[in-house]
C-alpha cells in the first residue's frame, strides 16, 4: 500500500487530490512571484510577506509530485511503470521544447499587435520579468513530467492493495 | 472481476484476477512471480494496462495455461455460465 501518499491528511492515492497538487506547484509559484513583484512595485512589506504562502505551496506540491513519482523513478520499474514513465517524459518535452517557440512568437508579435490595434499587451522586460519567466521555466521543466504522471494515473485506491 | 478491457478500441480481456483468486494469490505473490509491481497486476485485472507479449507468456506459464484461456480479444463468458449454462439447457 502506498501509504507515503497520505501527507499531512489528505490522501494523494485519489486522482483529484493529486491534481490539485499539480495546481498547487503553479500557482504557488504564480503566487509567489506576482506577490515578490508588487512588494517591489509598491516598497510594501506586506505583499513581501504573502509570498510565503505561495512558497509553500508551491513546496508542498512540488514534494507531493516527487512522491508521487518516486516509484517511476527507480531503476527497477517494471514494463507497465517504464511505459508510464516514457509517455510522460515525452509530452513533457514537447510541451517544454513548443514553450520557448511560443514566448519568442509573443515577444516579436506583441509590440506590433499593440502599436497597430491600440492593445495594452503586457511586453515583459528584461531583468526581473525574464528571470521570473526562466524560474518558471525551469521549474516546470522539472515538474512536468511528475505532475503528467499525477495528473494521469487513476485512483490507487482499487489497484493498491497488495493482497 | 472475470473480465477486464482497457478500452473500446484496443480491446484486451483477460482472466488474471479470477485465476489469482482460485489460486488464493495476493497479488504481491502473483506479482513477484511475475517479475512486475503488485500496482500492475491491479491494473491488469481491472482492464487498465494491456501487457507485453513477454509478459502475457509468463502469466501463461506460470498458471499452466494456454494463454487464450487467460488472454482474449472478446468478452469471456463467466466461468459458471460455461460449467452449468449448456446443462440447464439440456436438462430442461
Amino acid at each position: 500500500m502506498r501509504e507515503d501518499l497520505i501527507i499531512a491528511g489528505i490522501d494523494f492515492r485519489r486522482r483529484t487530490n493529486r491534481r490539485f497538487a499539480c495546481v498547487a506547484t503553479y500557482f504557488g509559484y504564480a503566487l509567489f512571484v506576482g506577490a515578490l513583484y508588487t512588494a517591489y512595485e509598491l516598497r510594501s512589506v506586506a505583499w513581501a510577506l504573502a509570498a510565503a504562502p505561495g512558497a509553500l505551496l508551491m513546496g508542498y506540491g512540488w514534494w507531493v509530485l516527487n512522491q508521487v513519482a518516486a516509484p517511476y523513478s527507480t531503476p527497477q520499474t517494471d514494463e507497465r511503470q517504464t511505459q508510464v514513465r516514457n509517455q510522460a517524459f515525452f509530452r513533457a518535452y514537447q510541451l517544454i521544447a513548443g514553450l520557448p517557440f511560443l514566448f519568442l512568437f509573443y515577444l516579436d508579435e506583441a509590440p506590433q499587435l499593440a502599436a497597430k490595434h491600440g492593445w495594452d499587451l503586457w511586453i515583459p522586460q528584461p531583468g526581473e520579468h525574464f528571470q521570473a519567466i526562466m524560474f518558471g521555466y525551469l521549474l516546470l521543466a522539472i515538474t512536468l513530467p511528475h505532475a503528467f504522471i499525477a495528473w494521469q494515473d487513476p485512483d490507487y485506491l482499487d489497484v493498491d492493495s497488495p493482497a | 472481476m472475470t473480465n477486464s478491457k482497457v478500452n473500446s478500441t484496443n480491446s484486451l480481456f483477460n482472466r488474471i484476477g479470477v485465476l489469482r483468486a482460485e489460486r488464493n494469490l495476493s497479488r504481491q505473490e502473483l506479482a513477484d512471480a511475475l517479475g512486475v509491481n503488485y500496482q500492475t497486476i491491479g491494473y491488469m485485472e481491472r482492464g487498465d494496462y494491456n501487457p507485453s507479449l513477454e509478459l502475457a507468456f509468463r502469466a501463461s506459464e506460470f498458471f499452466g495455461l494456454p494463454i487464450e484461456a487467460i488472454f482474449s480479444r472478446q468478452p469471456f463468458r463467466p466461468l459458471s455460465e460455461q460449467l452449468y449454462g449448456n446443462s440447464k439447457t439440456t436438462q430442461g
